[in-house]
């Protein structure tokens, strides 16, 4: 069975309410990903700008062999690898804070005052937080969120996978964005 | 929190926003009237900063969790002509090293950019804009950019100036301050910033963190500008972050002006309100502003004065002052110029100040008597220059400091004096006693590299006394006959032919047809190429003078003891610097003193402890000027040896 063919039997065990298959299925995910991001790094297209959409959407159309899917339209697909691709990131950010914090060396202020960011595993770990306590309260907001900036769907891609009017979807969007916002700096307020 | 209760937010959030700012308030207090909590938590919402992780691309955030993480660099492996030492410290995501330079031979800190910095190359691109302007930055007090270097799979690295020391964050915590210390230290950090503000560049995050005090006493700012450069121009470094700084986020805002908190567009008196927070926690080793959450620390900043009875007893109340003008809410009513911070500062420090009079007891007895000797000279030179300039206004001088860009020519340990420039302005040559006694040093502007003249040739052992220059003749043209091996960097010292008078050549070891005259020239001879000089005078300096460019020199009594003063002012014309001398006598000197306001006394105090022209020379084919400074330590107390820069400046035509 090629990786391929595996993937698109897995996807849709996932689908139909089997856990145990996304097991499987991450590591493979995971892989290619990594594949994915060192030929943006380093390879030919070393300086072009690596976006969201076109790294998931390269993923699984290499991953997913779309002949033999059965997804009701490129939506629900899309809305389907944003949910996938969270977890895959927030697994990685796990696993590699993991590694950090064992390392045990001393921490300057200065990366993360003037690079502008701090380490990545960490700010993924707080919004995946941040996203579940959202989904208690509202989780059609959260879904806009894990749509948007895990699948990079636009505005009417994600009116179209959640059956509502694109207004609502930058309502949403526009709320969710200043409510996640002010979580993760509460966030960091009680980490320091 | 329940859903209805964030619905109820949202409900309000999303009506707020469709109304104008100015409407927003009475809108809030109407729907709001009975509960202030709902209120806080809508208006909360509506201040978000606008920009954050979510608006980030994912691609960025993707390439740096998938990647597998920079390798760790090893010692003894190389970043360009860098060889890692050993690692300093690592940050969230990246690790400083300490390496050397290979060509230069000294000692820098590299600075491995994280991943997803590197891999958005609209933002590397501004980063290196940022980086090249800040590296064009030299000051004594600033921890130097050397570089942004790239090495292999696409990794960047900034390469900094190696400072030793500790910072002034590690000091405060260390133990108290003497209030002597913490002047010395603001004044240095005061001189750092207005250098930088004269480039029109702003720190921005300016913190004890930031600053460091090396063991012999130098203040070195770290990370000047650095925040601009990383996050662009309107966002402040930590506003923009603010959800995703771990540890240093309240660090940050508790220096941060109230403009910056509010998101507004800051300028320099963002860095003055920051300067304010570190003396005031220098001298009471508490912060200027403090909250135990992010937005109790900047509420307290906006709202609150600092506790100004913590100041302690011995501070002089000029200084006091000081700090209340620094940190004046409104930048309007703010201190202007972080020019002003430092002679006040000046003043405290030498006890000149009238409401402390002199040998206030927080200063030193031998700075004091600096102080006063100093005073005494500075007024009499303000003075002097004053009624000299009111003779001679015409013709208007330009600024001939302006556009000029300053390279560190020399770092030497040690002394270093006595420098000179050929005459095409390509090559300085200097004393150093870096390696022994006294010896001259040959340097090619640019190169970095340095060829010690006289160690270990035939050349005599060089006594302080004595000048240096080149010869006229520049590089001459004709055979010559090696001498003994080449030296460092394929130059080789050979002995002058009889027919030219000078003491000695040197040779590149891959043109032996082209070589470099050099000359020890007496005592108080000319510098030929030099400033005009008399009798020995050989300091000079620039002066700012009610806005016009002049210069002057002092001469401690040597050779004739009446004239004991001399200005010389300088103006830029078409492909030439003009410099006229004259003197006064001490009498005159001191009958001037009188009447002599202090707003020029401030001015040219902070003149004299910058830059001198050591030589100048004009080249013949661009209509360019080189002159070699000298960087004299601040003020007359020590504060480690001077060193020699270099500026070139492109003439602009003036009848155009």
């Amino acid at each position: 069975m090629g990786p391929t063919h595996e993937v698109t039997v897995l996807l849709r065990a996932w689908r139909q309410g089997d856990e145990t298959a996304l097991d499987a299925l991450m590591p493979l995910v995971h892989d290619e990903l990594r594949r994915i991001a060192r030929r943006c790094l380093y390879g030919e297209h070393a300086n072009s700008s690596v976006q969201a959409t076109e790294l998931v959407n390269e993923a699984y159309l290499r991953l997913v062999d779309v002949q033999h899917v059965d997804w009701q339209n490129r939506t629900h697909f899309l809305a389907m690898s944003a949910r996938l691709m969270r977890r895959v990131l927030v697994d990685l950010a796990r696993s590699r804070g993991a590694d950090k914090r064992g390392g045990g060396a001393v921490r300057v202020t200065f990366d993360e005052a003037a690079l502008g960011g701090v380490a990545p595993d960490a700010d993924v770990i707080r919004l995946d937080d941040a996203l579940q306590a959202l989904a208690a309260l509202d989780d059609r907001k959260s879904r806009v969120v894990e749509l948007r900036f895990f699948g990079g769907l636009t505005v009417d891609e994600t009116a179209v996978a959640l059956q509502v009017s694109s207004k609502t979807v930058l309502r949403d969007w526009e709320f969710a964005r200043a409510w996640l916002q002010q979580e993760l700096t509460r966030e960091a307020g009680r980490d320091a | 929190m329940t859903p209805e209760r964030l619905r109820e937010i949202e409900m309000l959030f999303h009506e707020a926003r469709e109304r104008t700012p100015a409407e927003r308030d009475a809108f809030l207090a109407r729907a709001c009237a009975h509960d202030s909590t709902l209120r806080r938590e809508v208006e909360s919402l509506l201040a978000e900063p606008p920009v954050g992780m979510i608006d980030a691309p994912l691609g960025a955030l993707v390439a740096e969790l998938v990647a597998p993480p920079v390798p760790r660099l090893a010692p003894g492996s190389s970043v360009g002509p860098y060889r890692i030492e050993r690692l300093l410290a690592v940050g969230g995501m990246g690790e400083v090293y300490r390496a050397r330079d290979t060509i230069l031979g000294r000692g820098v800190a590299i600075k491995i950019l994280p991943r997803h910095f590197t891999a958005d190359p609209e933002r590397l691109a501004r980063f290196e804009r940022e980086a090249r302007m800040l590296a064009a930055l030299n000051h004594p007090n600033i921890g130097a950019i050397y570089g942004l270097e790239a090495a292999a799979g696409g990794v960047r690295a900034l390469v900094l100036e190696l400072v030793e020391g500790e910072t002034v964050a590690d000091r405060i915590q260390r133990g108290p301050m003497p209030v002597t210390d913490a002047l010395t230290i603001a004044c240095q950090i005061a001189d750092a910033l207005d250098a930088a503000h004269e480039k029109g560049i702003i720190h921005r995050d300016l913190k004890p963190a930031n600053i460091k005090v090396t063991p012999g006493g130098v203040v070195k700012v770290l990370d000047l500008g650095l925040a601009k450069a990383a996050t662009g121009e309107l966002q402040s470094p930590m506003v923009t972050e603010g959800g995703t700084q771990e540890g240093s986020i309240l660090g940050t805002a508790a220096y941060m002006s109230p403009e910056q908190a509010r998101g507004q567009a800051v300028d320099k008196r963002t860095d003055i309100w920051a300067f304010g927070c570190v003396l005031y926690e220098m001298l009471t080793r508490h912060l200027a502003f403090q909250g135990e959450t992010v937005s109790d620390t900047i509420v307290a900043s906006l709202e609150r004065e600092p506790d100004w009875a913590a100041l302690p007893a011995t501070t002089p109340p000029m200084v006091a002052r000081l700090l209340q003008r620094c940190l004046e809410k409104d930048p309007k009513r703010r201190l202007r110029d972080i020019a002003d911070a430092r002679a006040e500062l000046d003043d405290a420090l030498s006890g000149k100040a009238p409401a402390m009079g002199l040998g206030h007891p927080a200063v030193g007895a031998a700075q004091s008597r600096w102080g006063r000797w100093s005073a005494i000279v500075l007024i009499a030179l303000a003075s002097a220059l004053a009624g000299w300039a009111v003779r001679r206004l015409n013709p208007a001088p330009d600024n001939p400091l302006s556009n000029a860009t300053f390279t560190r020519l020399t770092n030497f340990e040690g002394d270093e004096a006595q420098a000179a420039l050929s005459p095409d302005g390509k090559f300085a040559a200097f004393l150093s006693d870096r390696d022994g006694p006294l010896d001259v040093w040959l340097t090619q502007v640019g190169s970095g590299g340095f060829l010690n003249l006289t160690r270990k040739s035939h050349m005599p052992t060089v006594r302080p006394t004595r000048n240096i220059g080149f010869s006229g003749l520049s590089w001459l043209t004709g055979r010559l006959k090696w001498c003994g091996p080449p030296m460092a960097r394929g130059w080789c010292i050979t002995p002058t032919p009889r027919e030219t008078r000078c003491s000695s050549r040197i040779v590149p070891a891959s043109a032996p047809n082209r070589f470099l005259s050099i000359r020890l020239w007496e005592d108080t001879t000319i510098i030929r190429h030099g400033l005009p000089m008399v009798d020995g005078f050989t300091l000079h300096a620039a002066f700012k003078t009610r806005g016009k460019w002049t210069c002057g020199g002092l001469q401690p009594t040597a050779g004739n003891r009446n004239v004991s003063l001399i200005t010389t002012r300088m103006w830029v014309s078409r492909h030439r610097l003009t410099i006229v001398t004259s003197f006064t006598s001490r009498r005159i000197m001191r009958a001037r003193a009188h009447g002599c306001g202090r707003s020029i006394q401030t001015a040219e105090r902070r003149a004299v402890s910058r830059t001198e022209p050591s030589s100048t020379c004009r080249l013949p084919a661009a209509p360019t000027i080189v002159v070699l400074w000298r960087r004299w330590p601040i003020q007359l107390r020590a504060c480690g040896p001077c060193r020699f820069w270099i500026t070139l400046r492109r003439m602009e035509t003036r009848n155009r």
